[in-house]
């Protein structure tokens, strides 16, 4: 038997990994995700709101590149990074890596730009929205590709995440998805909506994406 | 500032449980979980200890020592010698999962009583136990059960089969000192247990808060 392709996925935030389990199970159950939390990032980096400084202190970059480095020591033949509003600390920690790691965002930005232009963007917290915002536009400009966003964000809903009433938080994101047409794709915006799509009702041509299942869909790509 | 304590953990199972003894014994201290599952992926339920096992608990806790930690607790009961040897240049306190508890074993007593879910907790537990005896210069006994059934169950997340299970076997381990529990995930589970006058039940999670607040607190 061949040896089993083993993911590491990296999180500071243990409510990401219900959602990236979903996506391996269905998309590719024959890999093995093995889970790395790091509690530490969010209690050291991220307020109180969910928001985050402009610019990452130094130490929050040597942080996340040395929990990279430890995951990739693991065994692991390709990473995942859960924490949405770490892509630009992902992208210069894993500079020099021989494996791939993919930050929460690249493979769901990937799919958006391939549905269109006009970006949808729904989230629990704004910080991810302008997290994520930031990690479309360095992607844009990389490639020199025109795009426009469209953002909405279901307040308090990362917060009943975070508490555990699943329940409230998913009908908060229903209920904002179906106020966001006339866009080409609609993105969601934390790893922790993973699970809502199948309650959101179907708008034609207005494809959803989730980072989890997109992130895993890419990584599957790379093997 | 508050005291911040990082529990290091090889499942995250075990995390659940040492949040509860901090919230009880020491609610003002901060804690944090940094976990790594593949650790008990690749050296836990029977797989060798290798060389490999000590540098990975090493740097793991190297890791967790950068993150304005005052000390740390290593929640995987295999990992005890890994994590003596790690800490050997780590400037904060850091525990292995059974230390504290041993000590307040040995407070209770001589006859010893342990109860586990795995065969590995309970030889390793029983070998820090013999060790420690042998230090002080005293004689033990060690009444030792594993329930093996109770693994499956938390390990799917089946929480109250485990505790059942493990009520059930502690019914029957009376006339000893202490009654050790030898998994972390067993920690909460102890609340369950039927009080058995001069028998305290100990768990490793509440004793590590325990020593923790007497060393920092």
């Amino acid at each position: 038997m061949a040896k089993k392709v083993r993911i590491g996925v990296v999180s500071p935030v243990d409510v990401a990994f219900p959602t990236i389990g979903d996506a391996f199970e269905r998309i590719w159950p024959e890999a093995v995700p093995i889970k790395l939390l790091d509690d530490s990032l969010y209690a050291d980096f991220i307020h109180g709101d969910f928001t985050v400084d402009a610019r990452m202190p130094d130490e929050a970059y040597g942080r996340v590149a040395a929990l990279l480095r430890y995951s990739r020591d693991t065994r692991a033949d390709g990473i995942i990074f859960c924490g949405s509003v770490f892509g630009r600390l992902v992208e210069a920690g894993r500079a020099g890596f021989t494996i791939p790691v993919l930050t929460s965002y690249e493979g769901m930005i990937e799919e958006a730009f391939a549905a269109g232009s006009r970006l949808g963007i729904l989230s629990t917290a704004a910080g991810t929205v302008r997290c994520l915002s930031d990690d479309i536009e360095r992607y844009a400009a990389a490639r020199g590709l025109d795009y426009t966003i469209v953002s909405r964000v279901a307040e308090g809903g990362f917060q009943k995440m975070l508490d555990g009433d699943v329940a409230g938080h998913d009908a908060l994101v229903v209920d904002a998805a179906a106020q966001m047409t006339g866009c080409d794709c609609l993105m969601l915006g934390q790893f922790s909506m993973g699970l809502v799509p199948a309650k959101i009702a179907d708008v034609p041509d207005r494809p959803v994406l989730t980072a989890p299942h997109a992130a895993v869909r890419k990584m599957k790509s790379l093997f | 500032m508050a005291v911040r304590i990082g529990v290091v953990a090889p499942m995250l199972i075990t995390i659940d449980p040492m949040g509860a003894a901090f919230d009880e014994i020491w609610p003002e201290a901060e804690h944090l979980a940094i976990a790594d599952e593949t650790l008990y992926a690749d050296f836990a339920g029977g797989r060798p200890i290798t060389d490999e096992t000590y540098s990975r608990v090493s740097d793991l806790l190297h890791y967790a020592a950068t993150t304005r930690c005052d000390g740390l607790v290593f929640t995987g009961s295999v990992f005890g010698d890994p994590v003596a040897r790690a800490r050997q240049d780590i400037k904060i306190p850091v525990l292995t999962s059974y230390e504290a508890m041993i000590e307040e074993a040995f407070e209770a007593g001589t006859r010893f009583a342990i109860l586990s879910t795995a065969q590995g907790s309970m030889t390793n537990l029983s070998a820090d136990l013999e060790a420690e005896a042998k230090r002080r210069g005293v004689g033990i006994t060690i009444d030792g059960h594993v329930a093996a059934e109770a693994r499956p169950p938390i390990l799917a997340g089946d929480i109250e089969t485990h505790d059942r299970i493990v009520v059930e076997a502690a019914a029957k381990m009376t006339g000893c000192d202490c009654l050790m529990f030898a998994q972390v995930s067993m920690g909460l589970t102890a609340k369950k247990v039927a009080n058995v006058p001069g028998r305290p039940v100990l768990t490793a999670p509440e004793a590590t808060v325990r020593k923790f607040k007497r060393l920092l607190g």
